[in-house]
């Protein structure tokens, strides 16, 4: 259990005159990956290296399950924290054996048996063969290879915490996609405290349980990437996690943040509707409704047995049982996509033509999905 | 080769005697250069304006004629052993300065990144990332120091050194070919035998994963 506590952290480098980072307080909670995302200079990569202590703070605290990391001997410090950066720094001298276990021989009290069996565990988990890769150099290695062996690395001695500074900044497209959908089933399995910075949204939407918005040394808003999407504090956070882009939203919220109840008297009883998982993204929901031509979907209640799109009417009364939300439609997608949008910038007939679909529901704007717009009812879509 | 060999085995030429202080004569100023060139090349690379002026000096020492460099010691330590032995290790420094620096500066900073990273101490660094990485480029500054030490080492027979450079310049002096034949081949023997010796060196310090030829996947 290693939950981080930042307590008014404060960077400031010797020649500049403002803070690099300015007093940032916040917890990330044990096992959850935290993103710092933010323009260049907005001082995510130092406040992550002052985890580590590879920059020392000037002033505040970080606190690491329970204990003032700013207290400890920093060598003593590292040997517990995995570090993950964007050039990797493999050592081309060293097998990929090496590189992994040398993390472990560094720390001391391994023995040379368990650390074999330990860096084809690693291997494993990062996908690559041991058979294949063990022996192998980093300069014979792509650069997906590379980082998945520097990801293996910081997993060697199993640290609670790993912090990857932009890890897969310099991968192709394809490669840093993979490289993401590989971290997150690692963590699914292993469960550390991930703290990492990207410039990449899309990355941190992804990944991220919480994301941590940096702007000019201060943390402008934290908060799981729902709430940022639905609800950024201010224009600079709306600005960048481009809370007005349709498409983002369509993707990262769930179908159940869009259910609605008062569609059910509108079709036939017994009209057979294709079903939809509640976690599914809203894209997919939308999707769905298209191919489909039904005019709406029977959200799934989690658990039950998901029988694709022939989960018909039987299965809406069988597994709606009275829930608030039962329903997708069109309409409601629509509705839910303007919710909070209705602020600046916005153009009047879209608000209207919102309005006038969410009445169309006939006035149940105040059922659960629509109307648990908060955050915490909100799922975020990992589809 | 008949006389030469009488030569070899003549005893008022005391090639024992001389041999071992041809030898003292390279391999002392080799050490020194080593020692004094790694220290320094270490000392000053991570600062921009101590390397500029460490990196400058090697090369206008280098510019210095050889013979030059043997004579400047003469007014102060006069004639003999000792100023050869000062004048060698000066010009030995700069190959091995130069390529301790260079090795070192070559090396990936994200190397060092990740090693303080992963909690290793500063001899932890040294020992485990950058002194592998930097032997080979080392290696073969150490190789061009002792061939060049190797090579002038004869001009100490000017001024006294001993060594088989005294052959040479005895030979000189009284016209003795064979003389000169027998300080010549014992030198260009010795400078080989280094050339080849230290490069077989540098091929062993290299690492594995230095050797191989990078493959794209």
């Amino acid at each position: 259990m290693a939950e981080i506590s930042f307590q008014a952290i404060t960077k400031q480098f010797g020649s500049s005159t403002k803070p690099s980072v300015d007093a940032v307080t916040f917890t990330v909670p044990s096992d959850t990956t935290c993103m710092f995302v933010g323009k260049s200079g907005a001082g995510k990569t130092t406040l992550l290296r002052m985890v580590n202590r590879l920059i020392e703070p000037t002033s505040g605290k970080i606190v690491i399950a329970g204990a003032n990391v700013l207290e400890e001997d920093p060598i003593e410090l590292r040997r517990h924290i995995g570090y993950v950066i964007q050039q990797v720094g493999l050592f081309p001298h060293m097998t990929v054996a090496e590189n992994i276990r040398v993390t472990a021989e560094v720390t001391g009290g391994w023995k040379k048996s368990r650390l074999d069996a330990r860096v084809d565990e690693l291997l494993d988990l990062v996908g690559l063969p041991p058979s294949e890769y063990r022996r192998r150099f980093p300069r014979e290695l792509s650069g997906g290879q590379q980082q998945r062996v520097g990801l293996a690395r910081a997993l060697t001695t199993d640290p609670m915490i790993l912090l990857m500074d932009e890890p897969f900044g310099a991968l192709d497209a394809i490669t840093r996609a993979q490289m993401q959908d590989e971290l997150l089933r690692i963590q699914s399995n292993v469960r550390k405290t991930i703290l990492f910075v990207t410039h990449d949204l899309e990355e941190a939407l992804k990944l991220g349980d919480l994301i941590a918005v940096m702007h000019q040394g201060k943390l402008e808003q934290l908060g799981a990437p729902v709430d940022l999407l639905t609800h950024p504090v201010n224009d600079m956070v709306a600005r960048l996690v481009g809370s007005d882009n349709i498409l983002r939203e369509l993707q990262y919220l769930t179908a159940a943040t869009a259910a609605t109840a008062g569609a059910r008297g509108r079709f036939a009883p017994g009209e057979a509707l294709p079903g939809c998982p509640r976690d599914a993204s809203l894209l997919s929901a939308m999707l769905k409704l298209f191919e489909t031509g039904a005019p709406a979907l029977v959200l799934e209640s989690p658990g039950a047995g998901v029988g694709g799109g022939a989960g018909g009417g039987s299965g809406a009364s069988g597994g709606g049982g009275g829930a608030a939300g039962d329903y997708i439609t069109l309409a409601s997608i629509i509705s839910t996509l303007m919710k909070g949008r209705s602020r600046e910038g916005w153009p009047e007939s879209a608000t209207l033509a919102a309005s006038g679909a969410d009445s169309g529901n006939s006035g149940n704007s105040g059922n659960g999905g629509n109307g648990g717009k908060g955050a915490d009812g909100l799922a975020l879509a990992k589809a | 080769m008949k006389e030469l060999i009488q030569f070899y085995l003549d005893p008022r030429n005391d090639l024992w005697g001389q041999t071992i202080t041809f030898f003292g004569l390279c391999l002392i100023p080799i050490a020194v250069s080593i020692v004094l060139g790694v220290m320094i090349g270490i000392l000053v690379y991570r600062n921009a304006v101590l390397s500029f002026v460490a990196i400058n000096l090697s090369n206008l020492i280098r510019a210095i004629p050889v013979i030059a460099a043997l004579f400047i010691f003469v007014p102060i330590f006069k004639i003999g052993f000792l100023p050869a032995a000062i004048a060698l290790s000066l010009l030995g420094i700069p190959p091995v300065l130069l390529n301790t620096y260079v090795g070192l500066r070559g090396i990936d900073p994200a190397a060092i990144e990740a090693a303080r990273g992963m909690g290793m101490t500063d001899l932890q660094i040294m020992l485990r990332v950058q002194a592998p990485l930097v032997l080979p480029v080392l290696a073969a500054g150490v190789r061009t120091c002792a061939v060049q030490v190797v090579a002038t080492a004869p001009l100490g027979g000017l001024i006294g050194a001993g060594g088989y450079g005294e052959y040479i310049i005895d030979g000189v002096n009284r016209l003795d070919t064979i003389e000169i034949l027998a300080g010549s081949i014992l030198v260009a023997a010795l400078a080989m035998l280094f050339e080849i010796g230290l490069s077989v060196a540098e091929k062993r310090l290299t690492p594995a994963g230095l050797r191989v030829r990078a493959v794209g996947i």
